[in-house]
């Protein structure tokens, strides 16, 4: 009996240790989980309070994600800048890494760990924005005025619902980019305009088991489509119908481009690797002279540089077909990189005087007359610049300029790039599916995505 | 302070003894409090929190931070029915019993060999643990170049002894995806096989083993009637093992193909990644997660079992 009471009271002490820790941790959790809504539901109902006076010194966390070597040393740069000319408000900036982006954002979102700052990929601002993480910049009373300072559809793609969840610091048009001296020996002088001469200059350029034609990364779902989704949208094509119910993943622009794929590696004139070719493996590939043609923005042309100094490059629009396939307007994909603000920064007032800075047009004009950081101008005043014409490509840049289509905003964008239609075609190009069936498939995956609730 | 006072009889002195003996009895549960504790905040609160986040709405981190509503077990009915699940669920198998079964085997040669070796035994171990102890993720990326289709090793050294015509894409193709990546596992997981075996074989007892040969057992008999038998426990503790760690794989997975080319290679835990941390699906990667674990559990209870047994005997 005595020992029945022992081992009760034993089992009762441990249970009381474990479970009023546990009680502390979740009650930690949920105070920080209310603090959070709380002051996003006060930024949204109310003009935001001042928490920091002008005498007092702060320091903002900016995280950096990605970025290739010159654009970091130019980021750098401008955080130095900033740190001398503002000594009350100091900006920390941390470098974090592209491809763990999504991962390591998510985790600080949910755990309350944000920084104030961020410049991240544009298509989280649909998942973060509509999770209340992201600060809405209409919130600022300056933010009519400064809003005139962007390019209207950059700030448009960065609008959900009516709220400015970020501002874009550059923008990526992909445009076709060629290596000159394998083309001029071939014969071309400039690049194709259209799908049936893409796929005869391709086929030309091959030399099977040397080098190919064309290349596409494939190894990552999402870069495959950023890239490949250029072609439906020239042919006309578009992702999702006008209120965001239903995909249109069947329609002749995607049947369209998925051939165009289909037949290039069917023909040996598309990389055979591409299914496992990442940023780094094309790069290697393009400066190894084993790809003549490729869709890329302008960030790459600085790494090409760097590890083949002497190669010259063609660019030129992205190829269409020779008639519009679908019924919207053919168009480019507009990408962007943006820079938001936490929901729960404290320092929300010294985080919009730096962000208004580090994306406006003083930063944007210095970012314009470095042509080897490949992003392109963000705000009005640039496209003054004689500068801005020295970007390499300029002339394929304003020749899609005026076509740009964004992706929907909306949060699951990245669970129906990935889950929906990617893989589907990626088996319809490497030839494992018919590009019927193939699209079929997609539809179906799509269509269960967005009936989720 | 009563305890201390002097006692009167013989009866006063046993209750003493016994308060003491009691308290010490006590005392040692309180030295294993702090270990208790730390348990209870790394392994308790995260399997609590993950069978909340379970019965949780599933895409609760997109309500704006409201709070999320109680959905009973429709995150696991979600999860059964993922498009991908039935897929990662025969992957993770295939993968798990392909890499343990070829380990199994492979380790068995290498750890009779080491067995038998005489001299530079030492050498010979030492060389043998290094992919154990090398950092998964080093292994995993320095696998992802002798596959790489350029310039990787393995397509050199096969072209250069004749045994293809020309470059396989090894991590692009449908069919070699999941081939380089077992390859891959198998080089990674035989060095442990290999060491506890090689224990199982050492305590087999000599005398048995002449008097096998004395009766006019082959090599192969000998092994196969006498040897390997005698190892039962430690075999089926080494599978066990195997079996739990590779069906929770994720490292050589998500660094050489990310679940690719287009999905074919994905196994539970690189879902259950995706889910959770990019669709922002917290509901099902957690029910997905339980179910996982479950599985684990099962297995892990068989081990337990069978180790038990092994002591008892």
């Amino acid at each position: 009996m005595k020992n029945i009471i022992k081992s009760l009271f034993i089992t009762i002490l441990i249970f009381t240790v474990i479970f009023s820790t546990l009680l502390i941790f979740t009650s930690c959790k949920k105070e920080t989980a209310e603090t959070t809504v709380a002051e996003t539901t006060a930024a949204a109902e109310t003009t935001v309070a001042e928490t920091t006076t002008a005498t007092e010194k702060v320091t903002l966390e900016f995280w950096l994600y990605g970025g290739v070597e010159d654009n970091i040393k130019w980021n750098k740069t401008m955080v130095e800048k900033w740190n001398s000319e503002n000594p009350d408000i100091q900006v920390n900036l941390t470098l974090q890494s592209w491809e763990t982006m999504f991962e390591h954002f998510q985790t600080a979102a949910s755990t309350g760990t944000m920084p104030d700052i961020a410049r991240v990929h544009g298509s989280m601002v649909n998942q973060y924005g509509t999770g209340g993480f992201l600060e809405p910049l209409n919130n600022f009373s300056d933010y009519s005025q400064v809003k005139n300072d962007y390019i209207e559809g950059y700030l448009h793609t960065l609008n959900i619902n009516g709220q400015q969840y970020g501002f874009p610091q550059l923008g990526l048009i992909f445009i076709l980019m060629g290596n000159k001296k394998m083309l001029n020996d071939a014969g071309y002088q400039e690049l194709p305009k259209t799908w049936d001469e893409l796929k005869e200059t391709a086929k030309k350029l091959t030399v099977p088991g040397k080098q190919w034609g064309y290349s596409i990364i494939g190894a990552n779902t999402r870069d495959f489509t950023y890239r490949w989704s250029e072609y439906m949208f020239k042919a006309g094509g578009d992702v999702l119908n006008t209120d965001w119910s239903k995909s249109l993943v069947t329609e002749p622009a995607w049947e369209g481009a998925v051939q165009l794929f289909a037949d290039m590696k069917k023909d040996g004139s598309l990389d055979p690797a591409f299914l496992a070719t990442d940023f780094e493996g094309q790069l290697n590939k393009i400066a190894g002279n084993q790809v003549a043609m490729w869709l890329e923005g302008g960030y790459i042309i600085g790494p090409i540089a760097g590890k083949a100094p002497n190669m010259e490059l063609l660019y030129g629009a992205v190829p269409a077909p020779a008639e519009a396939l679908g019924k919207s307007p053919q168009g480019t994909l507009q990408d962007i990189i943006m820079v938001c603000m936490s929901s729960a920064s404290k320092h929300k007032e010294a985080a919009w005087k730096f962000l208004k800075w580090y994306t406006g047009p003083e930063a944007d004009k210095d970012y314009v007359l470095h042509p080897e950081l490949g992003g392109l101008p963000v705000c009005k005043a640039s496209m003054d610049l004689p500068e801005w014409k020295n970007i390499p490509g300029f002339e394929a840049y304003q020749a899609e300029g005026g076509t740009l289509r964004a992706m929907p905003a909306i949060p699951t964008l990245v669970e129906l790039i990935e889950q929906g239609w990617a893989p589907s075609i990626l088996k319809a190009v490497n030839g494992d599916m018919s590009v019927e069936d193939a699209l079929k498939e997609a539809q179906s995956k799509c269509d269960a995505i967005l009936s989720k609730k | 302070m009563d305890i201390f006072k002097k006692s009167k009889n013989k009866t006063d002195n046993m209750t003493i003894a016994l308060r003491f003996k009691n308290l010490r009895a006590m005392s040692r549960y309180l030295y294993i409090m702090p270990a208790v504790v730390l348990v209870a905040l790394i392994v308790i609160y995260p399997i609590i929190s993950n069978i909340i986040n379970s019965l949780q709405t599933d895409k609760r981190l997109l309500t704006g931070g409201a709070k999320p509503a109680f959905v009973g077990f429709s995150n696991f009915i979600s999860a059964w029915n993922e498009g991908l699940f039935q897929v990662s669920l025969k992957n993770s198998l295939l993968f798990t019993i392909s890499s343990v079964a070829i380990a199994f085997v492979f380790g068995l040669i290498i750890s009779v060999l080491l067995n038998r070796v005489k001299r530079f035994r030492v050498f010979y171990r030492v060389l043998i643990v290094v992919p154990w102890v090398i950092s998964p993720m080093v292994a995993a990326l320095s696998w992802k170049f002798l596959f790489n289709d350029s310039f990787g090793l393995i397509n050199y050294f096969f072209l250069k002894i004749g045994l293809i015509n020309e470059k396989i894409v090894w991590l692009g193709n449908f069919k070699t995806a999941f081939m380089a990546l077992t390859i891959a596992n198998i080089w990674r997981i035989f060095p442990f096989i290999t060491i506890m075996l090689l224990a199982g074989l050492q305590s087999v007892s000599k005398d048995i083993e002449e008097a096998a040969e004395i009766d006019g057992a082959g090599l192969v008999q000998k092994y196969i009637h006498i040897i390997l038998p005698q190892m039962k426990h430690v075999i089926i503790i080494v599978i066990l093992l195997q079996f739990i760690w590779n069906f929770n794989e994720f490292t050589v997975i998500q660094t050489l193909t990310q679940g690719g080319p287009a999905d074919s290679t994905v196994v539970l835990p690189v879902l259950i990644h995706k889910l959770g941390f990019k669709y922002w699906r917290a509901g099902t990667a957690s029910a997905l997660s339980l179910i996982l674990s479950l599985i684990i559990l099962i297995l892990s209870s068989l081990y337990l079992r069978i180790v038990g047994r092994k002591s008892d005997e």
